[in-house]
């Protein structure tokens, strides 16, 4: 197969991210983690759960200047990764159980969002 | 009144910086607050310049502690992209290295814990066992840590018949001596007293913290990547999980000395059938697409996710280390704790933060 | 009684430890230690530099040189792996503390003279 892709279930807006990802924990799926890339101006992340050793992948895309929702109100152990793409990419989550505000890695005088 | 008192970076059961600041009422902890960027190197913008072979020796480099892992996760990644299949032999290679990485990785934190509740003399007989493994790494890979033995296609070096006769005495003597601290670590009233009924995570917990590891098998869940239909070396070498249910720090304890045995019996299985054959496939062209791998490190589950663009160079690589998954779970467990047994609780989850923050 | 059964075997035996620096232990045959480079047959061809994950070998074509960065080599051997005249080998034996950092070695490359070719036209 030459093109690998991973396969993804696409959600449209930020609320029924939010929903489907109730929906995974009811079901007794565990976190993976959430994978961030640059993508047409926007930026694509990808949810990846896990439960008996199958993954169930949600893909998002954010729009240039749109604040994603945060989901460390469902999964707790999100907020560390949602913190450490605030430092490296320059998103911003509205939510966050604990919000380091851009300074989990990154110092006042280092550059600013390096992988953007 | 409470007050705040930090925990770090520098400390003297630490193996690596990591900052916690607690805030405590009268000798119990209240509340806690990690704060990392100690170690943070950058390696995922650095993998730019570096085309898909090289990028192998930097993902070695993340942990000194779980290298190998790391080599050989990232290499069935792009083996994944590529679509091709190696020979038998390199992956019994793979296996053989792997697991006596983890039998040193576990021989290492056992000596840690020993020494977090100042029991000096078992730190050092556990240190002297590992020496032992280390000599025979060396013999087999040419480098004490950082082993380079995986590579886009198979494995860089060969097992001769010597080498086999080594390893085998090897695994008779540290099967031998494992035998004598276990009784220490799983008897003995001084550690039981220290240990017993500390942080306990129930089943539910540990699951919906997004735990990874013997932290989550510890208390119950029987999850092992080494399980999974993707690899299935692992169940025609008679693989079995390691499970306690009591979720305390004496449970994980017994898991990681179960698994100890568990690895010395997998190695020999595999010693016993490895295959002949060509150690390596040659491969042509360049990688597109993107692909997710996981593996089982000593700490828990890894996962990669490597995505070509055509060019020599990748053009995405992201690395999720166990670690990572268990330090929101110190956030949990903390709180009611007292401020003697703060080591304990925060090496109990095997912290390995320069792989956290690559 | 398991601990003290250990600690009075160590105490009648002798030290697990080795008196550095009155006894060194001699390198094990197949330990990476340093690159050694022949410069006989070398053609300039530059693929050790391609390969070289760390930037550590420079090869000038115009000065005829071959140049190693002692600090950076990572002892990959990559470089060894690639070479297609065979010119780098890899010895047990490590660099010493107190090296300089680089090492130049110049090639004997002799160049085909034109007029040979321009004659057998």
């Amino acid at each position: 197969m030459l093109d690998n892709t991973i396969d993804a279930t696409e959600m449209k807006s930020s609320d029924e991210l939010l929903k489907t990802v109730e929906g995974l924990k009811n079901d007794g799926y565990r976190f993976s983690t959430i994978i961030c890339q640059k993508a047409n101006e926007g930026h694509d992340l990808l949810y990846l759960f896990e439960k008996d050793n199958k993954l169930k992948n949600l893909r998002y895309f954010v729009k240039p200047g749109e604040k994603p929702k945060s989901i460390s109100g469902i999964y707790l152990c999100a907020l560390l990764i949602e913190n450490e793409y605030q430092d490296l990419f320059g998103l911003t989550f509205e939510g966050l159980a604990i919000d380091y505000k851009g300074h989990l890695y990154l110092t006042p005088n280092s550059p600013k969002t390096p992988l953007a | 009144m409470t007050t705040v008192i930090p925990f770090g970076p520098q400390h003297p059961v630490l193996p690596e910086p990591v900052s916690l600041k607690l805030e405590i009422d009268n000798d119990v902890v209240v509340g806690a607050l990690p704060s990392l960027g100690y170690v943070h190197r950058g390696l995922e913008k650095f993998i730019d310049t570096k085309d898909y072979n090289q990028t192998t020796y930097i993902c070695e480099r993340i942990c000194g502690i779980c290298s190998a892992l790391h080599g050989i996760t990232y290499t069935r990644a792009v083996e994944k992209l590529f679509d091709v299949e190696i020979p038998e032999r390199a992956q019994y290679i793979r296996v053989i290295v792997g697991e006596l990485n983890r039998i040193h990785s576990h021989l290492l934190w056992l000596g840690l814990f020993a020494d977090g509740f100042g029991f000096e003399s078992l730190f050092y007989e556990c240190w002297k066992y590992r020496e032992g493994v280390l000599d025979v790494l060396e013999r087999i890979t040419g480098n004490r840590v950082i082993h380079s033995i995986s590579k886009v296609g198979g494995v860089t070096k060969d097992l001769t018949n010597e080498h086999i006769d080594m390893i085998e005495k090897m695994l008779d003597t540290v099967e031998a001596q494992v035998k004598n601290i276990e009784k220490v670590f799983v008897n003995n009233y001084t550690v039981k007293k220290r240990c017993v009924g500390l942080a306990t995570m129930s089943k539910q917990l540990a699951y919906e913290a997004g735990t990874a590891g013997p932290t989550l098998r510890g208390s119950g869940n029987a999850i092992d990547v080494r399980n999974t239909p993707d690899w299935d070396i692992y169940k025609d070498l008679g693989f079995k999980t390691a499970v306690e249910q009591d979720g305390d720090c004496y449970a994980r304890t017994k898991v990681r000395i179960t698994e100890l045995y568990e690895s010395i019996k997998l190695i020999r299985n595999a010693l016993s059938k490895l295959p002949n054959g060509d150690i390596a496939t040659p491969i042509k062209g360049f990688p597109t697409g993107e692909a997710i791998m996981r593996t089982e490190q000593p700490r828990g589950e890894v996962v990669y996710y490597v995505k070509g663009n055509g060019t020599k160079n990748l053009q995405r690589l992201k690395v999720r280390t166990p670690t990572f998954a268990n330090i929101p779970s110190l956030l949990l467990t903390l709180p009611g704790v007292k401020l003697a047994d703060v080591p304990i609780v925060v090496l109990t989850i095997d912290p390995c933060i320069s792989c956290t923050e690559r | 009684m398991g601990m003290l059964n250990l600690v009075l075997t160590n105490i009648s035996r002798k030290p697990a430890t080795r008196l550095y620096p009155f006894e060194i232990r001699e390198p094990f045959k197949e330990f990476k230690g340093s690159i050694v480079f022949n410069p006989e047959n070398c053609i300039l061809c530059g693929l050790c530099q391609k390969k070289c994950p760390p930037d550590a070998i420079t090869v000038t074509k115009a000065d005829k040189t071959w140049e190693i960065n002692l600090f950076r080599c990572i002892m990959c051997t990559e470089c060894v792996a690639n070479c297609p005249k065979d010119c780098l080998s890899v010895s047990n034996q490590r660099t010493k503390t107190g090296a300089k950092e680089t090492l130049k070695v110049s090639v004997p490359i002799v160049d085909k003279p034109k007029a040979a070719k321009a004659s057998s036209k």
